[in-house]
């Protein structure tokens, strides 16, 4: 019996050790986001604050400088859900179209198509952005909320269909079947008996989707609107570019606020991710 | 005429799945397809509804060409194997969705979904969804839906399947008693033979995509159409034993090794047999006895053989011995066992056998 | 017939998706391939110089470095993630209780940003405030680790940066893979006296390459689009010495007006990845067969 507890004791050493190495970087951002620029200046931001203050993240919020604009991170962050919002809508109602047609109508051409779409998600996404330049100018809508959305839509849509095709092929085709004899088209069959479905793959979708384009930072960089930028693009920009005194404290505050919302949804969804990864990772 | 198949053939690609089905039944009939698996039964089934596309011949409902309309303007209705319920509608909903599709106003569809509840007995579950049913209160919604409809025809894929054998029973009588209250056309999917045997007006053995025989259950059990048919149908499996035509006083005789019997009361099919014509001789276990008070004509072999086998099955025994160098099985009833290797005398009782050419296996 | 009119209904449905995979998805890539052998300087010029933007592409030492680093990165991400990743599976398979609670903690930097890691990163390694300055104070005034700045081990603090991040995801593909295995295995181990590493080891890995595929597979995607978290923790530098392929073409696009150029760097970059993925590919699909 000893022997098994000496090994459980070795198992929670070796598991504990590992949590110290992943939880790191968030205790050193909370302890620094709360303490005064003084401090961080004098001691190293590891170190637990000796007086705890707010300020920082009030700074953060609503006063830090990105460039010249010193308006904080708020309308970053306002800009980045405009974003997101119609974009995670679009490509995920868009996805489970696709997915029911790839499913439940399946065609050698269809069949191709998904192929095309799935090995083009592994292109860097570097080789799209000059001729998606040179589209959202055409289009008029470059540097503009309207063109993000777009990207965002169109490059969310190959994740999308995945995860609705794998998750309808596993639906009976005798459910189809039973509908198109009850005389129900093609639309009815989707919005009355397929789409009813599909809460669970959609909360999934809509969580990865929405990570994604939230924690986007390369499509940010190039296509966002000056003083509307998503907020990774704005919220590195703010850390890169504060003249003077580095206030240390702000900039890390602005960053753990930019982090928030990806880290809640994981924490109250989590499964939804973990199911999400591994079924999405697994067909990739 | 109800529902008649002209040439009906399909392919998938380069596969054909069907060949040259010609059926017709009547208003009324209880029509079973049964075959084994991957006979095309199924996909002659689906072919009706107008799911699968035909690549040639003709359907016709009660005198409708309807091979290239639209399944839900065929009026039929289908029952499927896995029922096919909508998950995340509830019981009547799931019932009066066919309706729903096609425009009925709502306090028509709730009367249709009362009357079809009450005829299933399912009232009390209208407001369930089909995941809080049991197996057999799936069935009776998946019937009730196609119920509601009125069609013309019910088409019922393997709709026992998926029950335990006590329910499976129980179903049988049901679909039986509905048929008969109905009066509308039935086809069935089956792979189970008693299924076929005690609930069909007509049975079409299909095999290989193509019908081996269509006929009343008594047709297909007394005078199966080639060797297929007779081995494939019945629960205990014929014997076949290879003998030969001899004619005795211008009447014909079958001759296995050194036993002759007379055919004088067999029917050819088609024109009689010749001399020498090399033959199988096919009999039912059932038709062997171990007393002479039993037969029923003058045409039987009679043979003394040791037991070489016995199996238990249930309420009889099956006996086999050897005779012409095969192992022949015979039914006996388990209060009179006989030991292994104790001598009987048997009795391969020819009145109801089958006769098969040798070298096309077809029925003489 | 209806069943044509579906059949219509459904290609219509499929048109946005056939936009995107023709236009937006191939017809990009095959456009900036084409502007790789074209004079395209600020904006996009179509005269055709062949191979010339490739040329100067394989002269350029800066080129070599972003290369070259890819690599150096990329077999130590893989290799850190993979062994973080499996050895954390196994530990969690061990566990009988609390397994969610560290699972969490493990899986966490899954759902951040690459930017947040690399800023996050980037404090603690940065000498003047992180831990070089936490042990000074301490008492060491001597103590230096400054890899975050230094031409050698820059991007080194890039790879353990993207390996925090990206453990998570292995560990969950492998938790989930040893948990599909047949549980009698471990009856019969027990029967048969196997210990439990030799278990996992020579039983349970084994049966899990198609794990291990995907696992290489998502990696190694991550390694050639490695964008953020460089320009989050290093912005490269110093200088140029933690460059990566990705940054590199963003600059010769964006910043250096070289479209020609960084269109013939991002060509090599997808074409590195079939070199590498298809081997591999094709391997593990014949032992498959086999």
């Amino acid at each position: 019996m000893r022997h098994y507890a000496h090994r459980t004791a070795l198992l929670y050493g070796a598991l504990f050790v590992c949590a110290l190495y992943f939880l790191s970087p968030l205790y050193v951002m909370l302890v620094a986001s709360f303490k005064t620029l003084a401090e961080v200046r004098g001691s190293s931001i590891i170190s637990l604050p000796e007086v705890w203050t707010i300020q920082p993240w009030i700074k953060a919020w609503s006063e830090a400088c990105s460039g010249l604009e010193c308006n904080g991170i708020r309308p970053y962050f306002i800009a980045t859900f405009e974003i997101a919002i119609p974009a995670v809508a679009f490509s995920v109602l868009l996805g489970a179209l696709n997915g029911y047609v790839m499913a439940k109508w399946r065609s050698r051409s269809a069949d191709l198509i998904f192929t095309l779409l799935l090995v083009g998600s592994f292109v860097p996404l570097q080789l799209y952005l000059i001729p998606l330049a040179i589209t959202l100018r055409e289009l008029n809508i470059y540097g503009t909320t309207a063109g993000l959305i777009l990207i965002h839509t169109v490059y969310g849509i190959p994740l999308t269909t995945m995860l609705f095709r794998n998750f309808y092929v596993a639906l009976p085709d005798e459910l189809v079947r039973a509908a198109i004899m009850d005389g129900a088209g093609f639309f009815k069959i989707f919005f009355s008996v397929i789409l009813p479905l599909s809460p669970a793959i959609a909360i999934v979708a809509v969580i990865l989707v929405f990570s994604g384009i939230y924690n986007d930072f390369l499509f940010a960089l190039t296509f966002g609107e000056t003083g509307k930028r998503p907020i990774m693009a704005a919220v590195q920009n703010i850390v890169a570019s504060s003249y003077g005194i580095k206030e240390y404290n702000v900039n890390i505050a602005a960053v753990m606020i930019s982090a928030l919302p990806t880290l809640l949804l994981f924490l109250v969804a989590g499964r939804f991710f973990v199911r999400g990864l591994t079924q999405g990772a697994l067909k990739g | 005429m109800s529902l008649k198949l002209t040439n009906l053939a399909k392919s998938f690609g380069p596969v054909e799945v069907l060949r040259d089905i010609n059926i017709e039944i009547e208003k009324g009939d209880f029509l079973v397809l049964l075959g084994s698996s991957g006979c095309g039964k199924t996909t002659l089934l689906n072919c009706i509804a107008g799911l699968d596309e035909t690549s040639a011949g003709k359907i016709e409902i009660n005198g409708r060409d309807v091979t290239r309309i639209d399944p839900s303007d065929r009026n039929v209705a289908m029952v499927f194997q896995s029922y096919a319920l909508y998950p995340t509608m509830k019981v009547a909903r799931n019932i009066s969705f066919g309706l729903e599709c096609q425009g009925v106003p709502r306090a028509e569809r709730q009367r249709a979904v009362e009357r079809v509840a009450g005829l299933l007995q399912i009232a009390d579950l209208l407001d369930r969804k089909p995941s809080q049913l049991s197996g057999g209160q799936r069935q009776r919604v998946a019937i009730g839906r196609a119920l509601v409809r009125d069609p013309e025809i019910f088409l019922l894929d393997e709709p026992m399947s998926n029950l335990d054998v006590k329910l499976r029973n129980q179903m049988r009588l049901e679909l039986r008693e509905l048929h008969g209250k109905l009066g509308a056309t039935f086809v069935l999917v089956t792979h189970d033979q008693i299924e076929a045997m005690t609930m069909a007006t007509k049975v079409a053995v299909l095999d290989g995509g193509q019908v081996q025989q269509f006929g009343t259950p008594h047709d297909i059990y007394y005078t199966p159409r080639n060797r297929f048919v007779a081995e494939f149908v019945g629960l205990n499996k014929m014997n076949f034993l290879a003998g030969r035509i001899t004619f005795r006083d211008a009447e014909p005789a079958v001759a296995v090794g050194d036993h002759v019997a007379p055919l004088s009361h067999y029917v050819f099919s088609e024109r009689n047999p010749e001399e020498g014509q090399r033959v199988l001789l096919g009999i039912r276990p059932e038709n062997i006895y171990r007393s002479r008070d039993r037969l029923e004509g003058r045409a039987f072999f009679r043979v003394e053989r040791n037991v070489r086998r016995k199996d238990m099955t249930g309420g009889d025994l099956q006996v086999w011995f050897e005779f012409e160098d095969q192992l022949i099985a015979c039914r006996v009833r388990s209060s009179r066992l006989p030991d292994l290797e104790e001598k009987n005398t048997f009795f391969l009782d020819l009145q109801n056998a089958s006769l098969f050419d040798a070298a096309t296996e077809m029925r003489l | 017939m209806r069943m044509s009119a579906n059949r219509i209904k459904a290609w219509l449905v499929l048109i946005p998706c056939i936009v995107v995979v023709f236009y937006f998805i191939w017809g990009f890539a095959a456009y900036t391939a084409y502007l790789s052998v074209t004079k395209s300087t600020f904006l996009p010029d179509h005269e055709f110089i062949g191979t010339a933007n490739y040329r100067v592409l394989f002269d350029h030492h800066r080129w070599w470095v972003a290369y070259s680093n890819m690599f150096i990165f990329g077999g130590l991400y893989l290799a850190g993630c993979l062994a973080l990743g499996i050895g954390l599976a196994i530990l969690l398979d061990r566990l009988t209780g609390s397994e969610t609670l560290f699972r969490t903690i493990y899986l966490y930097p899954m759902s951040l940003s690459l930017i947040v890691t690399g800023l996050a990163w980037q404090w603690i390694l940065n000498p003047t405030i992180g831990i070089q300055k936490l042990v000074r104070d301490a008492g060491y005034p001597d103590f230096k680790f400054n890899w975050v700045s230094s031409p050698d081990h820059a991007i080194l603090t890039v790879a353990f940066a993207a390996i925090w991040h990206g453990t998570g995801l292995i560990m969950i593909l492998f938790l989930s893979g040893i948990k599909s295995v047949d549980p009698e295995i471990w009856k019969a181990s027990r029967i048969d006296r196997i210990p439990a590493w030799r278990v996992y080891f020579n039983i349970i890995l084994p049966q899990l390459r198609a794990t291990l595929l995907t696992a290489v597979m998502l990696l190694g995607f991550q390694v050639v689009r490695s964008f953020d978290v460089v320009v989050a923790l290093t912005d490269g530098g110093p200088g140029y010495a933690s460059d990566v392929p990705a940054r590199y073409v963003f600059e010769y696009f964006f910043e250096r007006g070289r479209i020609g150029q960084g269109s013939a760097a991002a060509v090599v970059m997808v074409v590195t990845m079939i070199a590498i993925v298809l081997p591999y590919l094709y391997f593990e699909v014949r032992r498959k067969e086999a």
